[in-house]
């Protein structure tokens, strides 16, 4: 026998959860006198919470944070893929059997993809299970609404699955006292599906930067459109409410590292669930990371690595997005990363970018910096590298400034912006049709206003274009 | 498949160009690959490992929390990051939180005894909140037991009383009996991460007796409250009310 307090999900453990919970709002259906809606609001969500519960209206009035609604949810409109979450707490039992299938219906339809529905009802082994507690909807009692976990499972099939239980629970509360329950319980993820990416059809984000904490005041204080995070730094769960916070004021583009999609080892699912977590996170209308790697059989290094141009290293580099795209069904760019030496092969440079675009469905996040960069080191052609470009796929653009060092042009992050990158971004503006430009500064930001002057010409450039 | 090969053989020539040595000769490319390989000069592949290792002082030095720089000083920061970038040129292929620990680790050694007010005690409050903050999180199947617990913990210090605080937490029961998803691992890692934070900072405790005396914890507690701009400092310096403070745990939970 267990006690209710050991179950996985009191509110403190669906706290637990947040972090896997998509961006969106969360409903708990059912919600008494509001445990987990309270607690979920608290931690960033924007909750609703829906019962006939006596203690509504006094919530409505001292706990504003929660849209509180007193109804029978039978009444309720569930929007389809509208909820990031739904809790769904002993709800069944004040249903007659015949309202349950639809509830059901309406629970799988109403979740968005990657949604968390949180679930407990009463089963046949429930001591309430001959009583009659449920209400018609003309609020006449009928029996006591059942469910059992071969039902939930049946319904759920498809779904992924996080927990099940049934079985009997010791309970103590008001009015009854001590007393047990036979409940089945379920927490479960709605499934998602890629979709083939019109690359067009991206939304247009603006100029954006990417968020650095040394520069918040800069950025609130600015007309920023969006923000790029990077993502490696925010795979652990405990940086979710920061995120989410971050989130509810910009548009975010998680931008990584560490995928190092042209590693002949397959990149790591692991790794890939949490990148996914944040993705989901700030449900931006795509994320990128870079066409390199930056481990190596024997050795893990920090530096974004060049790729041989080559038949062999094609066909690894597409097999791991296709790794990549089933574990995080959203659109991929690639970014060209910054070399210093031009690596003979079977192909040139842009033709092995532009294969891997076109054979594995990425987009690309051009960086400027970067292809300046290598123009000014290897002494290639930018803009005829840019016409070479599947241009519809030219999605983002990065800017940045680099650094010389031994008469190599480093992508370093910490200089302005070169005017030659500005050349550039006007070139690449004239020839493709970008969605977002974002400005990479990772130091020496004591001079603010170089920052700010570098975001509002970029936006003028974009105006321009438009 | 050689693409392999031609990635190891890339990183140790970048190395080997750091240390000065002759290049290696690489094996097991396929003949395109070694001709992109061996098409690069030897001045550009040392001006390549040149220009990462310049990357890699600058980023020591800006990831050095902020408490450190101070008591240290740009100047002598910068200076110290290439000492060890050149001393220790696998620097630049360790983990970030791996190179940060031996970074400061490097510090420590390096100034000891330079009469620098708080610094030892405030390093090694600064070193126990980055282990902790790379202790990773159980992954799904990954059985949560002793193991994972942070190895760094132990390595910070040799205590008898860590050793029965980490104990207790290798003693929680139920933990096995839990569905082994990330998810539901998440919510018992975070359970045990808030008892080892309690084993961490008894340890920070234990060895700041041993470095600088009893007033070296009221020290670290003074630099931590101004940090996070508390008012309550002296509520904070009572050793015995240290762990009745949610307060106190919540912001040690992240680094400074």
């Amino acid at each position: 026998m267990l006690r209710k307090s050991q179950l996985p999900y009191t509110p403190e453990d669906v706290l637990g959860l947040a972090p896997w919970i998509p961006a969106g709002p969360v409903l708990d259906l059912g919600c008494g006198r509001g445990d987990y809606a309270l607690k979920l609001s608290e931690y960033g969500f924007e909750v609703t919470a829906l019962d006939l519960h006596d203690a509504i209206p006094r919530l409505q009035q001292q706990k504003p944070q929660v849209s509180w609604l007193q109804q029978d949810l039978r009444q309720f409109v569930l929007k389809k893929e509208h909820w990031a979450a739904i809790v769904v707490q002993n709800v069944t039992p004040f249903l007659p059997q015949a309202d349950i299938p639809i509830l059901m219906r309406r629970l799988k339809a109403a979740l968005k993809p990657k949604g968390i529905l949180v679930f407990s009802g009463f089963n046949a082994d429930d001591p309430a299970a001959e009583n009659h507690l449920a209400r018609t909807q003309a609020q006449q009692p009928a029996p006591t609404g059942l469910i059992a976990l071969a039902d939930l499972e049946r319904y759920f099939k498809h779904w992924q699955w996080w927990f099940a239980f049934e079985g009997r629970v010791e309970d103590d509360h008001p009015p009854m006292g001590p007393h047990q329950h036979g409940l089945s319980q379920m927490i479960a993820v709605k499934p998602e599906s890629a979709l083939q990416t019109q690359w067009q059809e991206l939304p247009r984000l603006g100029v954006g930067i990417g968020w650095r904490p040394a520069l918040a005041q800069e950025i609130q204080s600015q007309q920023v459109d969006f923000l790029e995070i990077m993502s490696d730094d925010y795979l652990d769960p405990r940086y979710d409410r920061k995120l989410l916070a971050l989130s509810k004021h910009y548009p975010i583009i998680p931008h990584g590292v560490e995928l190092s999609i042209g590693s002949p080892a397959a990149p790591d699912p692991h790794y890939l669930e949490d990148v996914a977590r944040v993705v989901r996170r700030c449900n931006s209308p795509w994320w990128s990371d870079h066409l390199c790697y930056t481990r190596s059989p024997r050795y893990k290094t920090f530096s974004l690595n060049p790729l041989p141009p080559t038949e062999e290293a094609l066909e690894i580099v597409i097999q791991n997005i296709r790794a990549v795209k089933e574990q995080i069904p959203r659109p991929l760019l690639l970014e060209n990363v910054a070399y210093y030496a031009q690596l003979a092969g079977e192909m040139s440079e842009v033709q092995f970018l532009r294969r891997v675009l076109e054979e594995a469905d990425c987009g690309l996040l051009l960086d400027v910096a970067n292809l300046f960069g290598n123009a000014y080191n290897m002494g290639i052609e930018p803009r005829a590298f840019v016409e070479a470009l599947p241009r519809e796929r030219v999605v983002q653009v990065h800017l940045a400034g680099g650094q010389l060092v031994n008469n190599l042009l480093f992508d370093t992050h910490n200089q302005p912006i070169w005017q030659e990158t500005w050349d550039l971004l006007k070139f690449v503006l004239k020839t493709c049709d970008i969605r977002a430009i974002s400005l990479e500064r990772d130091a020496n930001y004591a001079e603010p206003a170089e920052i700010v002057g570098e975001l509002k010409q970029a936006r003028q450039l974009l105006g321009l274009r438009l | 498949m050689s693409l392999g090969h031609f990635e190891d053989a890339w990183v140790e020539r970048m190395l080997a160009a750091r240390l000065g040595q002759e290049l290696p000769e690489p094996t097991g490319l396929s003949s395109v690959e070694h001709a992109a390989l061996m098409g690069v000069p030897l001045e550009r592949v040392q001006a390549i490992a040149g220009g990462i290792m310049e990357g890699r002082v600058s980023m020591f030095v800006s990831a050095t929390p902020s408490r450190l720089k101070t008591l240290l000083g740009q100047k002598r920061l910068r200076k110290s990051a290439f000492q060890f970038a050149q001393n220790d040129p696998l620097a630049t292929l360790y983990p970030l939180s791996e190179a940060l620990l031996k970074w400061l680790n490097f510090l420590l050694q390096e100034y000891r005894g330079a009469e620098i007010p708080h610094f030892e005690s405030c390093l090694v409050y600064e070193s126990a909140n980055l282990a902790l903050s790379l202790w990773r999180k159980p992954r799904a199947r990954e059985p949560l037991d002793g193991p994972v617990l942070a190895p760094h913990v132990g390595l910070l210090v040799a205590s008898p009383e860590l050793g029965k605080v980490l104990a207790q937490i290798k003693a929680q029961e139920s933990v096995a009996d839990l569905p082994q998803t990330p998810q539901t691992g998440y919510v018992v890692w975070q359970s045990w991460k808030g008892l080892a934070l309690k084993a961490v900072h008894w340890a920070v405790y234990e060895v700041l007796l041993g470095l600088d005396g009893q007033k070296a914890w009221p020290d670290v507690c003074r630099l931590v409250c101004e940090h996070h701009q508390l008012s309550d400092l002296q509520a904070l310096l009572a050793w015995e009310d240290f762990f009745k403070q949610r307060r106190l745990i919540e912001w040690v939970r992240y680094p400074l």
